[in-house]
């Protein structure tokens, strides 16, 4: 058969859903294609191969586009090809995603936190939900052989559809080993990727922990008693696969890109420490947690090693009411400072993301004339909510009972014990300050924007902070934010932020002025600047540093620069897609689908 | 959150009896279990780092919310299968009487209540 992938757009992380699925059905016998929508033109390219499947690998946010372009094609096309979808959207929107030829009802039970009750019309012809490289072999020979689907565990078809909304898993993969090696001729034939010096990849899957802004908890959820949550790839087959991908690709630095590469100073990392040097002996960098560090050093010991050039370790907050009750990160300042103390001793620079602008409660003004009423609904609020237990002050809160100064000023002081600051802009200030102080040598400060389905989402619409319209939530998180409980100047001051911090980062005697002056002036597109040019240079020279020609060097900024603008401005990006051609209506980068009535 | 709630052995488990469960684990990996002694109400410098560590990570979460934390713990770290009710309750069992001392010494710290 012929199969042709279809992405949204380029970036500079190699795309290892589709150069998976590539090379399964590669082992098969079939031909495989790429289209990229961002700069290949649609409706040709399926006019000129003639595919008999199409594949999308979806997030949310980017799936609309998709949803565009199948519809093209379904319109054109009908039954002749095939059309597909996995990856995390519809992993967790398949009971809402209507298939080609169906007329879906939301399941009753169909309920989650934060998730619109609203009907995708997606014009696919099947879905696949968990582990998409599981399923594939299956349906290719099913297809090419004409026998059915609706047996295949974790698709999803118009004729399996559960009334109930669930759908059959199979058991995690724990044989990564047996997998292929990633198809990047797919991608690099097409893409700019050929020509980078960095090749990404994963060395295993899986992470336990209970971030709320992350798809792990309600993945593990729902892959529960279904196989081991952690797999890895031995050593020597990973590092065998690096060397065939460099042989084959020009290559100067590894990303691995785990959501935490290593969990403990276990066999697996000494080996890797042995062998990584001998085999590829290429900087590279990988993500691992704060807390990890702390509970077992060696882990940074072993990766020094190996050769590790930069590591992420992300705070997401400054703030420990933030990092504890509203992310639940589990891990406190001490975690953060060891952890980064000991990766600069050992040389080894460090990259974290912090998340500003979180809706979190203020601590009313003592000398409010209101204050005992808005102290009553704060401390219910934490108590109710949070589980905070406020101790014998809690007695002291007491409508009946006006307070005087001394208690107004230890209730004050409880509640900042607990975490609470007066105003919105003190936590993101303190988000900032973490960084400074553990000398963060790279950051990215995001705005939080709520994710459907996400437990940080369901928290913000019941705070009544979020509306749950995720049709007017833009995928840049440096953009205004979608929070009804900041004011005009306090999103201003967020974006300015989100942007300075960045540049905080290269020269921290700027702090007072930026946090005093800068963030409350309208120079956002200035502040713009400013952070591209602070994260062209630490990218450049301290996270992944390589080598380039003068020339490619000027290509690489034009086009990167020309991408992170089309990121921050929700008009050029709206611009932008409404030049791709192939797709029928014009199409916006938004998050979790229409929203219908 | 909720799903941890039911038909495996580590989901009736307490925060406490996890947060035991994971200093045994955490020692048996370090090769340092040997090495753990109560006597004479000593308290041993390894689990005085580990619970000053989890206390500050744990005092301010609720029970559920410590639950799965030291889960995640378990399951990472320490490579144990909170649903295999084989593993755990070969674990429990193998070292009942050191988690027993364990969990009096828990009883006993507010961090921990």
């Amino acid at each position: 058969m012929r199969i042709m992938f279809v992405m949204v757009k380029e970036d500079y992380i190699d795309p290892m859903n589709i150069e998976l699925l590539s090379a399964i059905a590669k082992g098969q016998g079939h031909e495989t294609f790429l289209n990229v929508l961002e700069h290949d033109t649609l409706l040709e390219e399926v006019h000129s191969i003639r595919p008999d499947v199409i594949a999308y690998s979806a997030k949310t946010g980017e799936s609309n586009v998709m949803f565009r372009a199948n519809r093209a094609i379904k319109a054109s096309y009908k039954d002749s090809i095939f059309t597909v979808m996995g990856g995390p959207h519809p992993t967790f929107n398949y009971m809402r995603m209507q298939l080609y030829g169906e007329r879906l009802t939301l399941p009753l039970t169909f309920s989650g936190p934060a998730m619109p009750r609203v009907v995708e019309d997606t014009y696919l012809d099947a879905l696949v939900a968990g582990e998409g490289d599981e399923a594939w072999p299956s349906m290719l020979t099913a297809l090419s052989t004409g026998s059915g689907l609706d047996d295949i565990p974790n698709v999803v078809t118009r004729t399996n559809r559960r009334a109930d909304g669930s759908v059959s898993l199979k058991e995690r993969n724990t044989a990564l080993d047996d997998l292929p090696y990633l198809d990047r001729e797919l991608v690099y034939s097409k893409t700019r990727l050929k020509e980078f010096g960095m090749r990404s990849l994963m060395a295993g899957r899986g992470c336990p922990f209970p971030c709320t802004y992350c798809f792990n908890a309600k993945y593990n959820a729902m892959y529960k008693g279904k196989g081991k949550m952690l797999n890895r790839y031995s050593v020597d087959r990973l590092l065998a696969e690096i060397e065939d991908m460099v042989r084959r690709h020009p290559t100067q630095f590894i990303k691995f890109y785990d959501d935490v590469f290593v969990f403990r100073s276990d066999d697996w990392l000494l080996e890797f420490a042995d062998k990584y040097p001998r085999a590829v002996g290429l900087p590279f960098h990988c993500l691992v947690r704060s807390d990890l560090v702390r509970r077992d050093p060696e882990i940074v010991t072993y990766l020094k090693k190996a050769g590790i050039k930069s590591i992420s370790m992300s705070i997401e907050s400054g703030n420990p009411f933030i990092r504890e009750q509203i992310f639940k990160r589990g891990m406190d300042a001490e975690d953060i400072r060891f952890a980064f103390d000991l990766c600069h001793r050992e040389g080894i620079n460090t990259f974290s993301n912090t998340i500003l602008a979180v809706p979190v409660p203020v601590i009313p003004n003592p000398g409010d004339p209101e204050f005992e009423l808005k102290a009553i609904e704060l401390c219910a609020h934490l108590e109710s909510y949070h589980k905070v237990n406020l101790g014998a002050l809690r007695t002291e809160v007491n409508l009946n009972r006006p307070m005087d100064t001394k208690t107004r000023q230890a209730l004050v002081e409880r509640l900042e014990e607990v975490g609470l600051r007066r105003r919105a802009l003190d936590y993101d200030i303190e988000s900032i300050d973490i960084n400074i102080k553990n000398k963060v040598v790279f950051g990215e400060f995001p705005e939080l924007h709520p994710y459907p389905g996400t437990p940080v989402s369901q928290y913000t619409i019941d705070i009544g902070a979020f509306d749950g319209d995720f049709e007017k939530l833009h995928q840049n998180y440096q953009t205004d934010s979608p929070f009804t409980c900041f004011s005009p100047q306090e999103k201003l001051e967020q974006v300015n932020l989100s942007l300075l911090g960045l540049v905080l980062l290269v020269f921290p005697s700027w702090r007072n002025l930026v946090v005093n002056h800068l963030i409350k002036r309208r120079w956002t597109k200035v502040y713009f600047v400013m952070y591209y040019l602070a994260k062209a240079y630490l990218i450049g020279t301290k996270i992944y540093p390589m080598r380039y020609s003068a020339v490619h060097i000027l290509r690489t900024i034009k086009e990167s620069f020309v991408s992170e603008l089309l990121k921050h401005s929700r008009e050029e990006g709206e611009k932008f897609y409404q030049k791709r051609r192939g797709l029928s209506t014009p199409t916006s980068e938004v998050l979790g689908g229409p929203w219908q009535s | 959150m909720a799903e941890l709630a039911g038909e495996y052995l580590a989901e009736r488990l307490s925060s406490r009896q996890l947060l035991a469960l994971l200093f045994v684990c955490e020692c048996r990996r370090k090769k340092t279990l040997d090495t753990i002694s109560f006597r004479d109400d000593l308290r041993p410098p390894a689990w005085m780092e580990f619970v000053d560590r989890f206390g500050a990570r744990l005092s301010r979460l609720p029970e559920a919310e410590r639950v799965y934390l030291i889960g995640s713990h378990l399951q990472s770290a320490e490579e144990v299968n909170l649903y295999s009710n084989e593993e755990i309750s070969s674990l429990l069992s193998h070292h009942r009487e050191l988690i027993a001392t364990l969990l009096r010494a828990l009883e006993l710290d507010s961090r921990f209540a």
